[in-house]
C-alpha cells in the first residue's frame, strides 16, 4: 500500500465504576485501530479501521475533487521512540482488587476510576517511523450528602493511591456544605475551582484551533495575535511536553510537539495549528495536527500568588463543579454552563449556603478578561464533563451573569 | 452456522455465569464534509469487535476486536446491581430497509450532489452575508449480532445524516446556526430529507431575522415551540429523567440524577400532556425491535395525560423496582456496556391544526429554531434561546425577534402546556450517556405546542 501515513493506535482500558459506594461495573476495554490517510496531490481520503487488509485503496481517489484543506506530513524520516509507562498501572489490569477497597466514603460515593494503558506508532511516507507509550490513571468521585453533592478529581501518569483518597475527600468536603440559599439573576464574582477551569478552559482551546479560528467558529477570529483578549493574570498554555495526561512527542503530521502558550498574560499569542492550517493562515505548524483539524494536548493555566482559601475571603459564589455547557453563538464565544454540586454563596469569607444549579450564561472572553486572582495550588484534572486535561489553579472572576430557571 | 455465530458460541462458553450477552457490533461509515462547496474530505470507518458482559454478583464487561483476548475477570465483589430479571431471551431479527442502496451511487456522485446543493445555497440573494458554511453529510450501517443465554439476536440499522455549519453576519451581528437532519434507511431517505430546499429556507429565515429581527423585554408571554423544539425537550426534560438507572442513581456522577428521584406526586403536567418513547417507528434514527438484552420493544408512554406512566428499564432496574422490563437497553457500539437508553422520544399530537393553537394567542413568541440549549444535571431547570423567532400578534405569526430565552423548570413548562397541534415531525440526536462516554442515535420530536404564561428574558 502507498499510504501517505498510518497511524496505529492501541490501548487497553480499565474502567471501575462506583454507585453508592458499591462497585457496579468492572470494564475491561482493549481496542486497536488504524487512521489511513491516502493522499494524490490535493485529493485525499482518511480510513479508520481495525485491520489494514480492511483499507481500500479507493480506485477513485484520481476521481475525487481537490481538498481545500490538504492535510501534510512532515518531511521528517527516522525512527524515533519514546516509552513513559508505570507499572503499578499496567498490574491493575490483571487484577485491580486491591484498589476497590479505597473506594468509599463517610457520603454515599459515586464514580469512575479510569486506568489507561496506550501506545500511538506513526508511519509516514517520508520514512518517519514513531511510537509511543504512555500511562493513564484517572478518576472522578461525587459524594451525595442528602440534597447536596461535591465533586473531585484527578489526573496522573501514574499510579498512586493518595489521589484516589485526596479526591473523595475533597468531594466530601464539598457535599458537606449544606444549607440553601436561593439568588436571583445578575452579576457576580465567582471563583471558578480546577474542574469548572478545565471545562471552560478546553472550550477557549478549542476556540485557538486554527480551523475553528479560519470557519469564523471562534471569538478568536477577529483578533490577531498580540491583541489584549484576557486579564493580564491570565497565561494558558497548551503542554505535551511535560507529564501531564495526553502529553505526546510527536503529533498526527510526525511534527515535535511543542509547548505552545496560546494566551500570554493578556496577550493573545498563537493559535493552535497542523501544517495545512497553519499554512492558511500564514503561519508554521505548533505541532497540534489532528489531520485537517488542529486541536489541544493537554492544558495549563499558570498559578497566581493568591492561596485558595484568601480567594474566597469576602462576597464571592464559588463554583465547584459545572456541567453540559453550550454555545450560542461560537463567533461572539457567547455561552452557558449549568452549575452542579457545591455552587456556595460565600458571604464575609464564610459559606452562607449553597445556590443550587445556577448558571453561568456569559461570554468566553469576558470571563478570562474578568479573572482578578488565581491561586497559587493548581490540580491535575480531567473528567467526564471535560475530558481534556490541563493543571488549573482556582480563578475569581469578576461580575460573572448568573441566571436561574 | 456463519463464522460470527460461531465465534460468539466459543466465547460463551468461557463465561459460566447465570446471565451472559456476548456481541459482535460493527459499524461502517463514511462522511463526506464541504466547506464553501469545496470538498473538505472524504472519512470512511470501519469500526468493529467483540464483547462480553457477565453478572456474577456485580457486573463485569470485556471488549476487543479479538475474540481470544475475553476471558473473565479476576475480581470478586459484590455489586450495585445485585440482581436482575431473569425472563427468557428473545430470539429476533431486525432491519431497516435500504430501498435505494447506499452503495447504489459513487463517492463521486455523492460529492456532486452536495456540490449542487452548496452551490444552491451560497447563491442565494441575502442581504447579510454569508461567511462560511460546512455541510456534511453521514451514512452507516450498524450491524449486531448477540447471543443471550442461548438466545440470538440479529439486526441492522443503515443511516443517513446531513449536519450543518453557518456563520451569517449583518446589521452588526454574527450568528453561528447548526442543524441535523436524519432517517434511517437507504439513499431514498436523503431524498425525504429535502436538504437544499431546507438549507435556502434556513438561510433565508437568518438573512431576516438578522436583517429585520427586533429586540424584546423580559415579561411573560405565551410561548409555541416548533417540533424542533418540542423533540429537544422530549428528549432532554422527560426522556433523560425517566431513565430508571439514572432515577436510581447508577448515573449520578456522570450525567446526573432525575427530579422523578425525589418526586412524590405523579402528576407531573397539564393533562395535554403525553409523551412517549418508541423504537419500533420505521425510517427512524433509534430503531430496534429486540434490545440488546434480548427483551422484545415496544412504545412506551413516559407520561400519559400529564402524569407520570412508565420509566425506561433494562433487566436491572426491573428487578430492582420489581416492575416489567421495557427493553431499552442498547449498546453505541462494540466496546461499549449496554445501558438505558431513550430511542425515538416525542410528545405525543393533539387533535387541532397550528392555526387553532394559536388563534387565541394575543401576544407571544413562536421559537421555530434555537441556538442553544442546556439543563441541570436533575433536569429540571433548562435554557432554550430562540435563533429563528418570531412574534405572534392576534392569531397570527408576525415579525421576527431576535433571541428570546425560555429559561423555567421542567414541571413549569409541563404545567403551562395546553394544546398540541396535529402534526409529528422528527430529527436526529446523538444521545451521551455512560463511562467511557456512548453517543447513540436517536430521534426527538413533537407537534408545535402551546405554553401558557411562561417567562421569557432577553440574552
Amino acid at each position: 500500500m502507498n499510504a501517505y501515513a498510518v497511524q496505529e493506535i492501541s490501548s487497553q482500558t480499565l474502567v471501575i465504576k462506583v454507585v453508592e459506594s458499591k462497585i457496579e461495573t468492572i470494564q475491561r476495554l482493549r481496542d486497536k485501530y488504524y487512521n489511513v490517510l491516502l493522499r494524490k496531490g490535493n485529493r485525499f481520503t482518511v480510513t479508520k479501521v481495525s485491520s489494514l487488509d480492511k483499507v481500500s485503496l479507493d480506485k477513485a481517489l484520481d476521481q475525487l475533487p481537490e481538498s481545500r484543506i490538504v492535510p501534510t506530513v512532515l518531511e521528517r524520516s527516522g525512527k524515533y521512540s519514546f516509552s513513559k509507562v508505570d507499572k503499578g498501572v499496567v498490574n491493575l489490569f490483571e487484577d485491580s482488587s486491591r484498589l476497590l477497597p479505597l473506594l468509599n466514603s463517610r457520603y454515599p460515593l459515586y464514580g469512575t476510576v479510569t486506568a489507561t494503558v496506550i501506545t500511538k506508532r506513526l508511519t509516514t511516507i517520508h520514512g518517519f517511523e514513531g511510537e509511543e507509550s504512555r500511562t493513564w490513571f484517572q478518576g472522578y468521585f461525587r459524594a451525595k450528602n442528602g440534597d447536596y453533592s461535591g465533586q473531585w478529581a484527578f489526573a496522573s501518569s501514574f499510579y498512586d493511591e493518595r489521589k484516589v483518597k485526596d479526591t473523595i475527600s475533597r468531594a466530601e468536603e464539598y457535599a458537606s456544605i449544606t444549607g440553601k440559599y436561593e439568588i436571583s439573576d445578575g452579576k457576580y464574582d465567582v471563583v471558578l475551582s480546577p474542574l469548572v477551569m478545565g471545562n471552560l478552559m478546553a472550550t477557549v482551546a478549542y476556540s485557538a484551533s486554527g480551523y475553528s479560528i479560519m470557519t469564523g467558529n471562534s471569538f478568536l477570529s477577529t483578533h490577531k495575535p498580540g491583541d489584549v483578549v484576557a486579564s493580564q493574570k491570565f497565561t494558558l498554555i497548551d503542554n505535551p511536553k511535560g507529564d501531564e495526561l495526553n502529553s505526546w512527542e510527536f503529533d498526527d503530521e510526525a511534527v515535535p510537539t511543542r509547548k505552545t502558550t496560546i494566551v500570554n498574560k493578556g496577550v493573545y499569542t498563537s493559535p493552535l495549528l497542523n501544517i495545512e492550517v497553519g499554512k492558511m493562515l500564514n503561519q508554521d505548524t505548533t505541532g497540534n495536527a489532528g489531520w485537517v483539524y488542529p486541536r489541544p494536548w493537554t492544558l495549563e493555566v499558570l498559578p497566581g500568588e493568591m492561596s485558595e482559601s484568601s480567594l474566597l475571603e469576602g462576597n464571592v459564589i464559588l463554583f465547584n463543579n459545572n456541567w453540559y455547557t453550550r454555545f450560542q453563538n461560537r463567533a461572539e464565544g457567547q455561552f452557558s454552563t449549568v452549575g452542579r454540586d457545591a455552587v456556595v454563596v460565600i458571604r464575609g469569607g464564610k459559606p452562607a449556603g449553597v445556590a443550587g444549579r445556577v448558571r453561568i450564561a456569559d461570554k468566553l472572553g469576558k470571563i478570562i478578561s474578568g479573572i482578578r486572582e488565581l491561586s497559587k495550588e493548581r490540580y491535575p484534572v480531567a473528567w467526564w464533563d471535560a475530558p481534556l486535561p490541563g493543571v488549573y489553579p482556582f480563578a475569581l472572576v469578576e461580575g460573572v451573569n448568573l441566571t436561574r430557571a | 452456522m456463519t463464522q460470527i455465530e460461531d465465534e460468539l458460541e466459543s466465547i460463551a462458553r468461557r463465561f459460566p455465569f447465570r446471565y451472559i450477552e456476548v456481541r459482535h457490533h460493527q459499524i461502517s461509515s463514511r462522511v463526506i464534509s464541504l466547506m464553501n462547496g469545496e470538498l473538505l474530505g472524504v472519512y470512511d470507518e470501519i469500526e468493529g469487535g467483540y464483547s462480553v458482559r457477565y453478572f456474577n454478583d456485580a457486573l463485569f464487561f470485556m471488549s476487543s476486536q479479538n475474540p481470544n483476548d475475553l476471558e473473565p475477570s479476576p475480581e470478586r465483589v459484590v455489586g450495585w446491581s445485585s440482581d436482575f430479571l431473569d425472563n427468557e431471551p428473545e430470539n429476533g431479527t431486525y432491519q431497516v430497509e435500504e430501498k435505494t442502496p447506499l452503495s447504489s451511487i459513487s463517492l463521486e456522485e455523492k460529492i456532486a450532489l452536495l456540490k449542487d446543493i452548496s452551490k444552491e445555497v451560497l447563491s442565494q440573494r441575502i442581504e447579510s452575508k454569508l461567511h462560511n458554511f460546512v455541510l456534511t453529510y453521514s451514512e452507516s450501517v450498524e450491524e449486531k449480532e448477540i447471543l443471550i443465554n442461548g438466545s440470538r439476536i440479529v439486526g441492522r440499522v443503515p443511516r443517513i445524516l446531513i449536519s450543518y455549519n453557518l456563520v451569517m453576519s449583518g446589521n452588526g451581528r454574527t450568528i453561528t446556526a447548526w442543524h441535523e437532519l436524519g432517517e434511517s434507511g437507504g439513499l431514498e431517505r436523503l431524498k425525504e430529507l429535502k436538504v437544499g430546499t431546507h438549507l435556502v429556507e434556513r438561510v433565508k429565515s437568518l438573512d431576516l431575522i438578522l436583517q429585520r429581527g427586533k429586540g424584546i423585554t423580559t415579561e411573560r408571554r405565551d410561548v409555541v415551540l416548533s417540533p424542533i423544539l418540542s423533540g429537544i425537550m422530549a428528549h432532554e426534560s422527560v426522556g433523560h429523567p425517566f431513565e430508571a438507572d439514572r432515577v436510581l442513581g447508577r448515573e449520578f456522577a456522570q450525567a446526573g440524577t432525575s427530579y422523578l428521584a425525589t418526586m412524590n406526586s405523579r402528576k407531573i403536567g397539564n393533562p395535554a400532556v403525553n409523551v412517549a418513547d418508541d423504537p419500533t417507528i420505521q425510517n427512524s434514527m433509534g430503531y430496534f425491535l429486540v434490545d440488546d438484552e434480548g427483551v422484545k420493544a415496544r412504545r412506551k408512554l413516559l407520561i400519559r395525560e400529564g402524569e407520570v406512566n412508565e420509566l425506561l428499564q433494562n433487566r436491572f432496574t426491573a428487578k430492582r423496582s420489581n416492575v416489567p422490563d421495557n427493553g431499552s437497553a442498547r449498546a453505541s457500539s462494540f466496546d461499549r456496556e449496554p445501558l438505558i437508553r431513550m430511542s425515538n422520544t416525542f410528545f405525543v399530537p393533539g387533535d387541532m391544526n397550528f392555526r387553532e393553537l394559536i388563534e387565541d394567542v394575543k401576544e407571544g413568541i413562536f421559537f421555530k429554531t434555537y441556538m442553544e440549549w442546556n439543563i441541570d444535571d436533575m433536569r429540571m431547570g433548562q435554557r432554550y434561546i430562540g435563533l429563528e423567532a418570531y412574534e405572534i400578534k392576534h392569531g397570527e405569526v408576525g415579525e421576527p425577534v431576535l433571541f428570546p430565552v425560555l429559561e423555567g423548570k421542567t414541571t413549569e413548562f409541563l404545567s403551562a402546556i395546553d394544546g398540541a397541534d396535529d402534526s409529528l415531525e422528527f430529527y436526529p440526536g446523538t444521545c451521551g450517556k455512560g463511562d467511557p462516554d456512548q453517543g447513540i442515535p436517536v430521534s426527538m420530536g413533537g407537534p408545535n405546542l402551546r405554553l401558557r404564561n411562561v417567562m421569557v428574558k432577553v440574552i
